[in-house]
């Protein structure tokens, strides 16, 4: 597999060639003869340079970059004064591993102007604008790269966040379309038995009863008129039967209002190990199926709450039903939140509540309570 | 017209909600009660109204015109009475109110009348010339008020204006809230004081957690827990009793006798006590004592809000 440099690392490397072309062609411009010290002090600039990405350690790589700077100096001082251009990036690149700080770099890279204004006073201008250029060059290059791997970061995790909630959507699908085919099985089930148990009886026994009526009606009609006559007993109960078995269609009254609510908390009190206990005042009766629907639904996510981040023991829900106003508190004793901030679940509950005029009041200062309010009547 | 219009006004500090989608409106005349627990977000909605803080988000519209574009005029047609004692100890009575009006553009022969005027309204009058640091704390608000009302402001708020000062100097108070009040202001007022809220109080907004939970007339709050009131009339002996005709009056719902005490169970928005003490005299029942029950505002605060208001 092929290694390649990080994006820092090639952005570097271009900025390093393209000042050196430019030290070697502006010397090769003002020297009549290129020395071979000048071409090995250019092979050993390269050298190192090429180096400091190779080694991985932050403390060889130092080293490296000391050596370079080192040897940038000796060929300055010694070769060409140009070779000083090449200092600025070296003394950035170093002083990034240890330093934070930018005003300090920017110093440190404008530092050497010292030692030029004495010695090479021909380069002082551009030594400083090459250093105020590498250090902004390398500022943006560094600020932009790191915002991109930030991005990048958020960016997987997002798909990640996505992948599941696919997964999940298309399990819940799944597991919908199943209940659903079990629900009409069921129902189907009950259905058949019941008219077989009931109604099929009763027809076979009617007919039965027809049947031999029609045998007697000549030689005995009053036998046959009573045989009739039981027939129709008969169906009359199997009409009454089939009447029974539609009534019994419509959901039992256990499966509505605050029973489900029973129902559903003894569910979740029977999965988890907090106690919770439902309690109600005033006449619940008179609340309609939605504003079950919304107040189910917001406990629901007030408990899950619960679990997650409270240590709570003991949670309470409290549904009052007050003459122009239902209230419904869920409350625990747990460790609560100095600060509430608004998650998605918290504002999932304020629009549900919202959807029928309601609001949520959310209080994390003795344990954590969600409170409902939805105006009624 | 409506004197103050709030649309959907949030106020966050970093990643704490103070106030939270506040929607209401004060019409011309009223005294608007803001009830709340302390940190439930009165202060903050307030001063957002009279623009000593930023609003994060929603709009405010004072006499029909949004402060954000015409904050001069807001400004000038808002007094504010603050929480926090805002008056110099070092200058006079008289200087503090003219310093304070003569911020909002008062001048000449005109300063000086509204001056003097205001310091007479919060009785005053003949402490012009002495210094605020030798006063009582009553006398302290009052001051405090006269600087809040010399420019002759429509909408005048106070927040709070009766913390911390002896019942002489509020009942004072209260009483000029009320006369401004006649005189065509109209007054936006906090308080922890029940009985204030609901003495001097037009319209209340319940406030809690940043969000207004519930609003209307006294008699509307109430509601919300239930509409009837019950009174028990202790006679000497309930035997002549004619309960029919006691049930006959328009409002009562039910009558019980228990021993020598008659329980009326009445809807509360009916005045019929006088009826119902005149029946009884009528049956020649000799009464001992009547009580009469209805839910206070405090049971409406604690019910909904699920603590008492000064529970803290």
């Amino acid at each position: 597999m092929r290694e390649r440099g990080t994006p820092v690392e090639i952005w570097t490397m271009g900025i390093k060639a393209v000042l050196l072309s430019y030290v070697a062609i502006q010397s090769y411009e003002s020297v009549d003869l290129i020395s071979t010290w000048y071409m090995l002090s250019i092979l050993i600039y390269l050298c190192l340079n090429i180096s400091i990405h190779i080694v991985k350690k932050a403390s060889s790589k130092s080293i490296v970059l000391l050596l370079a700077m080192l040897a940038i100096a000796v060929s300055s001082s010694y070769i060409h004064p140009l070779f000083m251009l090449l200092l600025p990036l070296n003394i950035y690149e170093l002083f990034a591993i240890y330093l934070r700080k930018h005003g300090l770099i920017v110093l440190l890279m404008l530092a050497p102007l010292v030692l030029i204004s004495q010695y090479a006073q021909s380069i002082l201008v551009t030594y400083g604008l090459v250093a105020l250029l590498s250090f902004l060059y390398n500022l943006l290059l560094h600020t932009y790269i790191s915002r991109m791997t930030d991005l990048r970061a958020d960016l997987e995790n997002r798909h990640e966040h996505i992948q599941q909630l696919t997964k999940s959507l298309n399990e819940n699908k799944e597991y919908i379309r199943q209940s659903d085919y079990t629900i009409k099985l069921e129902e189907r089930n009950r259905l058949s038995q019941e008219i077989h148990d009931k109604i099929g009886h009763s027809m076979t026994g009617a007919l039965i009863q027809m049947e031999a009526s029609k045998r007697l009606f000549t030689s005995n009609p009053d036998k046959s008129a009573e045989l009739l006559q039981n027939a129709i007993h008969i169906s009359k109960d199997g009409i009454e039967t089939i009447r029974l078995v539609l009534k019994n269609m419509k959901p039992p009254t256990e499966q509505l209002g605050i029973n489900r609510m029973k129902l559903f908390i003894d569910e979740f009190s029977a999965k988890q190990t907090v106690r919770t206990s439902l309690t109600h005042e005033g006449n619940v009766d008179s609340m309609t199926p939605i504003q079950w629907k919304v107040i189910q639904e917001n406990t629901q996510e007030a408990l899950t709450n619960a679990m997650k981040y409270s240590n709570a023991t003991v949670v309470s829900i409290h549904i009052q039903v007050l003459r122009t106003l239902i209230k419904v508190e869920v409350s625990d004793n747990g460790q609560g939140a100095q600060k509430v901030i608004k998650g998605l679940g918290i504002i999932g509950m304020e629009e549900r509540a919202a959807s029928v005029n309601g609001t949520i009041i959310v209080d994390g200062s003795r344990g954590f309570s969600v409170t409902t309010l939805i105006p009624h009547g | 017209m409506n004197v103050l219009e709030v649309k959907q006004l949030s106020k966050k500090f970093g990643d704490f909600i103070a106030v939270d989608n506040i929607t209401m409106s004060v019409k011309e005349g009223e005294i608007f009660g803001f009830l709340g627990a302390n940190g439930a977000g009165k202060s903050t909605a307030i001063n957002m109204i009279a623009s000593l803080l930023r609003v994060t988000k929603g709009e405010i519209e004072v006499l029909g015109k949004n402060i954000a574009k015409h904050s001069k005029f807001a400004k000038m047609n808002i007094g504010i009475v603050p929480q926090e004692m805002a008056i110099y100890e070092d200058m006079t009575a008289y200087e503090n109110v003219r310093f304070f009006a003569g911020l909002y553009g008062l001048r000449g022969a005109e300063l000086k009348e509204r001056v003097i005027e205001a310091l007479a309204f919060v009785g005053l009058g003949d402490k012009h010339k002495s210094y605020p640091k030798n006063f009582s704390g009553g006398m302290k608000r009052r001051l405090n008020i006269a600087c809040a009302i010399a420019h002759r402001p429509k909408l005048l708020i106070m927040d709070e204006p009766t913390v911390g000062i002896d019942p002489q100097s509020r009942n004072y108070i209260l009483g000029s809230v009320k006369k401004l009040n006649e005189l065509g202001c109209t007054i936006i007022y906090t308080s922890h004081y029940m009985e204030e809220v609901e003495e001097i109080c037009t319209r209340i907004a319940i406030i809690d957690h940043g969000k207004i939970i519930a609003e209307g007339t006294k008699g509307q709050l109430k509601a919300i827990i239930t509409n009837q009131k019950n009174i028990s009339i202790e006679v000497r002996s309930a035997e002549n009793l004619n309960k029919s005709k006691l049930e006959a009056i328009a409002g009562v719902n039910r009558v019980e006798v228990e021993d020598r005490i008659v329980k009326v169970t009445s809807d509360s928005e009916i005045n019929n006590l006088n009826r119902i003490i005149q029946q009884l005299m009528a049956d020649d029942l000799e009464i001992r004592a009547v009580e009469e029950n209805e839910p206070s505002l405090e049971t409406v605060f604690l019910t909904l809000t699920g603590r008492s208001l000064r529970d803290q």
